[in-house]
């Protein structure tokens, strides 16, 4: 989240969209209620199905599943014709005033952007990947090198009219005709929606893995980002982009680099390419694009050079690059995505796996293909607090344990109420938690594992030698028996090393090897005058909700993200009634400044904008990082019944060429409209978390949602003669699932460029163990995803649907 | 009233003790149906979990039974647009004035205090199902192991000791509050006011009019549309005839439970208890 749980309070609009917050993050309904009370906000609820948050919403508006860039389009194009963004915050702080490179162009025929190198062809559309050199994915420089603007946004090439051309085909009628929501119920909302742009007027956007989880899933976050900016809802409390995380620590694990593409506090994993440190650090240290920017990625020295001394302590010196060779590097444009990894898996490129926490045979995708891919291991470590299915894959349903020859080994691990540590919710806050109970048996916390397992392989390294022992020899473990997590947080928060004082927070740190780091954004967590994650101080001295002395923040306490956004060029809020921060003609006061503490406020004037960790300064409209274009374009799911409206000739994202190698691959194969029908989605209920594992095993829980279920609209129910309480058998051309045919007017029928659709909805909490047993909804997901992140298409797919 | 300064609703939050009338407000517009409160309530009442099957619906178990004294409903209706409404309704023991339940006990086991807390003392309590048929919400089961009859008791432990119901104590929305009968009215009669303004034209307080409850419902539409509830809450017919005529004989019968039993036999008829038995219950 940019802004926190209870800023909801402080929003006018509440727009959710891609989540079901009301079932699946109940907390958030308490904040929300008070905008409504206390502000009179307004709730709308844009979602495929009429879920428990829809029958809270104000406004509901169905859409088809996967669309939702067409709808965000079709409310951008609003605001730009309607002229409600707010100028002067666009002006001041988004780079709607640049102008970008000639060559930078889309083409609405073909449905791509300039520089697109096609690699392939599927089903009459291309897929393939841009080169951005080539293709203009740049701001175009004057003759002294300057990157060129035009501040009265009129400049034909300037961001803000390539925008305004980009989306003026997002009509109301286009929306429409893609998306299945009514023209006016659209423009009901959009009209709200669009009030948000008078500067005291703020909307927060709530999302979660309805946004993420499809073949263009950061574009669908992008297109929210673009309306917030064009909205000056950014940085202001009640505004935001805001994801809601979907388990308690999975910020704090995301913090602490649990993907594959970053080490701790978003650093980069190094390439192959990058074989020194100066390689590594010339690649990823990012220049200024404007004179004043702060830039503050430019300490990325001090923070690579501090995690590399916590790593490998005394070991690490500047003579030896600080042991960067000791780092693990990926291969040039490799990617270890959890898809990926699943695909080398299954074609026997693994011999044993650590499945820590997953349960990946009822949670991943494509789950029948993930099963077998599991057999292909000589042997699985699965540390979990029950025996889940994927420790159980071995005598899953239809397989013969005798032909599989994974030797599995489970470890019990403690749960959170188990153990002593740090949660980081949505909101950044970092939280210690005490212990409440033992774990039982021989459960043991995480840590302690990790502990007994580096332990035993450094003494094996020692006593055998092997390859390249030096990075586990040399390592910087100074745990005893058991581990104190106070410490490593200790170590996260960083020290001086020669004092072993611990750093004030992370502008403390050093690029020279006297501090060490375990992850900058978490210093100032753990400071000398203590750890200020177990604070608990209720007052709030704000106004706002902010709370500062109510655990801790990243960054620095910093309770809302881009604050300084919040202001003008004088200092002053935006919304005088709720402000963030405000300047007093010396310094900044309110929440922590994301900003220089005495940085005057007309420095934005000069370059030194709000902005201040990207190297334009300002905030991006558009934004050429992105593998699948600068701006968000509607492509269809890649498995859709229809034909794009906008580019026939380009259905899906062009962009897949990762995935296009596993589409129709092996027990992959992409399904059609003529043999399966209708649309479905996968999602939670409030009553089960993730695979179930856990909820599965709680007799109460499982009272309440006792069986796998499928929710099927009125009318093709009736279409198929499936019954309320029927039986039924959903089949994508993966797999097939079976669950009680749940039959709801809530699953909306939809008219879609003249076709009628029927959406269907499967919950993914099921599988063979537990107190509960039922199929996966996953058995019938493709293993497919986004570009930029590989995160898994379970929303959008076609199938077919029987009674069982 | 006593309160922490962060959140009423925190499981830890002290309420006072010393209320005249308690009494609880169910606004079913901030209810998201979580069923935290239904969780709750089977915790600390350390009731086990039935055998449920998914009957198309959310809404599980069905219905109350001796094991489960509270359930979140689930209704499901379309508007006049086409467009799906959903509703949810806590349905639980109302802890009534003058409650039916109480005024059909022979032995005096269904007890009303003088807060207000209407609660079965099992010591007295002979399964004779008078107060499962009385009860005009159906909110008395009798278990047939044990004989007894079980119902919401407004965690009596727990108030007594300072804390709020489970229930209130579990909801994360604010939906579900506890305190002084009169002032949650007043809230109340403040919600429908505001909700009415919202556009919710049939918002209503249920339990506050000629029939007053210890739990007061805030709908945002009418009673109708939720499956439970009577739309006007009323004492029951057979109650009124017994309580007329007879309830000086059963003031007398309290303590003699075999007597009780008796005039049951006599009054109401023979015991039904299989109809009072919930289908789970059946099933197991």
């Amino acid at each position: 989240m940019t802004n926190h749980w209870i800023d909801i309070k402080n929003a006018d609009v509440i727009l959710i969209m891609g989540s079901n917050a009301a079932e699946n993050h109940p907390i958030s309904w308490k904040w929300v209620e008070k905008a409504r009370e206390e502000r009179g906000a307004k709730v709308i609820v844009v979602d495929p199905r009429f879920t428990r948050t829809a029958a809270k919403a104000d406004i509901y508006a169905p859409i088809r599943i996967g669309t939702d860039i067409a709808f965000v389009g079709g409310l951008i194009n609003y605001i730009i014709q309607t002229k409600s963004y707010n100028e002067e915050y666009v002006k001041l702080h988004t780079n709607a005033s640049w102008i970008v490179d000639d060559k930078f162009d889309f083409d609405p025929e073909e449905g791509v952007f300039s520089g697109f190198i096609k690699l392939g062809e599927f089903e009459g559309s291309a897929y393939g990947k841009y080169d951005k050199k080539k293709g203009g994915w740049t701001y175009k420089r004057d003759e002294n090198g300057e990157i060129m603007r035009d501040p009265t946004l009129q400049h034909p090439r300037c961001v803000f009219q390539l925008l305004k051309k980009h989306f003026s085909r997002y009509t109301p009628e286009v929306v429409e005709k893609i998306t299945g929501c009514p023209k006016e119920k659209f423009l009901e909302i959009a009209k709200i929606v669009a009030s948000c742009g008078k500067p005291d007027r703020v909307m927060t956007h709530m999302y979660a893995m309805g946004l993420t989880q499809h073949t263009y899933g950061t574009q669908n976050i992008r297109s929210f980002v673009i309306m917030q900016l064009l909205l000056g809802n950014i940085g202001l409390a009640g505004g935001g982009i805001n994801a809601l995380r979907g388990e308690s620590n999975v910020q704090g694990s995301t913090d602490m680099c649990l993907l594959f593409h970053i080490l701790p506090g978003y650093l980069k994993t190094p390439r192959e390419s990058q074989q020194t440190l100066q390689q590594y650090l010339d690649k990823y240290t990012p220049k200024p694009l404007i004179q004043g920017s702060v830039n503050y990625w430019k300490n990325y020295p001090k923070f690579i050079v501090s995690l590399l001394k916590a790593w490998w302590g005394a070991k690490a010196t500047k003579e030896n690059d600080f042991c960067y060779s000791y780092l693990p590097k990926l291969d040039d444009g490799g990617n270890y995505s959890h898809i990926v990894l699943f695909e080398k898996m299954f074609d026997g490129h693994f011999e044993g796996a650590f499945l820590w926490g997953q349960n990946a045979a009822v949670g991943g995708p494509n789950a029948n293909k993930e099963r077998k891919a599991l057999e292909k291991l000589k042997w699985m470590v699965c540390v979990d607090l029950f025996k889940t299915e994927t420790a159980e894959f071995w005598k899953r349903p239809g397989v013969n344990p005798a032909e599989i020859q994974t030797e599995v080994f489970l470890l019990p691990a403690a749960a959170s109420y188990e153990k002593q540590g740090t949660v980081t919710n949505s909101g950044r806050w970092c939280q210690w938690r005490w212990k409440a109970v033992d774990p039982p048996g021989e459960a043991k916390p995480d840590a302690d594992i990790i502990n007994m397992l580096f332990k035993k392989i450094r003494e094996l390294y020692e006593k055998e030698g092997g390859t390249f022992p030096d990075p586990i020899l040399d390592c910087y473990w100074p745990y005893g028996e058991e581990v104190n997590t106070e410490e490593v947080l200790a170590e996260i928060n960083g020290f001086d090393w020669k004092t072993r004082k611990r750093v004030a927070n992370f502008t403390k740190l050093k690029d020279d090897g006297s501090t060490a780091c375990g992850n900058w954004l978490y210093s100032g967590v753990y400071p000398e005058e203590g750890n200020l994650a177990k604070r608990r101080n209720t007052d709030d001295t704000t106004g706002i909700g902010l709370y500062p002395e109510f655990t801790w923040c990243w960054p620095l306490n910093r309770r809302i993200l881009y604050n300084r956004a919040s202001c003008d060029d004088k200092g002053r809020p935006w919304c005088p009634d709720r402000p963030v921060i405000w300047w007093d003609g010396s310094r900044w006061i309110g929440d922590v400044p994301d900003y220089g503490k005495t940085t005057p406020p007309d420095a934005v004037l000069k370059g030194t904008g709000a902005f201040i960790m990207l190297p334009e300064g300002v905030a991006r409209i558009w934004a050429p990082g992105l593998k699948d274009g600068p701006f968000p374009e509607f492509y269809e799911p890649l498995e859709s019944f229809t034909k794009n409206v906008l580019h026939p000739k380009q259905n899906f994202n062009p962009a897949i060429a990762l995935s296009m190698k596993f589409v129709n691959g092996p027990m992959n194969k992409k399904g059609s409209s003529s043999q399966f029908p209708y649309v479905a989605t996968t999602y939670r209920v409030c009553e089960h978390y993730q695979s179930g594992a856990l909820t599965r095993n709680i007799p109460y829980l499982v009272e309440m949602m006792p069986d796998m279920f499928i929710e099927i609209p009125v009318e093709l129910a009736k279409e198929k003669g499936i019954k309320n309480g029927d039986k039924v058998r959903v089949i994508s051309a993966r797999g097939t699932v079976e669950g009680i045919a749940v039959v709801t007017h809530r699953m909306m029928p939809l008219n879609v460029n003249g076709k009628r659709v029927y959406q269907i909805g499967m919950p993914w909490h099921w599988g063979y163990r537990g107190l509960s047993t039922g199929d996966s909804a996953n058995k019938a997901t493709p293993h497919w995803g986004d570009p930029n992140t590989m995160i898994p298409e379970y929303k959008g797919f076609l199938v077919n649907i029987e009674k069982a | 009233m006593i309160t922490s300064a962060m959140n009423n609703n925190s499981n830890l939050a002290l309420v006072d003790v010393n209320i005249k009338r308690k009494a609880m407000l169910y606004d079913a517009s901030k209810c998201t149906a979580c069923r935290g409160c239904q969780g709750a309530c089977k915790q600390w009442h350390d009731l086990p979990a039935e055998k449920t099957h998914n009957w198309g619906s959310y809404q599980n178990p069905k219905d109350l039974s001796p094991k489960t004294w509270l359930i979140i409903r689930f209704d499901e209706h379309v508007d006049d647009r086409g467009y799906p409404v959903w509703l949810f309704n806590r349905q639980s023991c109302f802890h009534c004035d003058n409650p039916d339940c109480s005024a059909v006990c022979p032995t005096g086991a269904m007890t009303v205090r003088d807060d207000g807390v209407v609660f079965v003392n099992h010591e007295l309590c002979i399964g004779c199902g008078n107060c499962a048929d009385a009860c005009p919400f159906g909110v008395p089961h009798i278990d047939k192991e044990t004989e007894k009859s079980y119902k919401c008791n407004f965690c009596i432990d727990r108030i007594d000791n300072g804390l709020a119901p489970a229930c209130v104590s579990a909801c994360p929305t604010g939906a579900l509050k506890y305190g002084e009968r009169e002032e949650l009215e007043k809230e109340a009669l403040e919600r429908v006011k505001k909700l009415k303004e919202m556009g919710f034209t049939e918002a209503n307080a249920y339990g506050v009019g000629d029939y007053k409850t210890g739990v007061i419902l805030v709908l945002p539409f009418s009673p109708e549309k939720y499956s439970w509830i009577p739309p006007k809450p009323q004492h029951t017919k057979p109650v009124v005839w017994w309580k007329e005529i007879l309830s000086p004989l059963g003031a007398i019968a309290i303590g003699a439970s075999a007597l009780g039993a008796l005039f049951h036999y006599v009054t109401i008829g023979p015991k039904r208890v299989e109809e009072a038995l919930p289908e789970e219950e059946e099933e197991k």
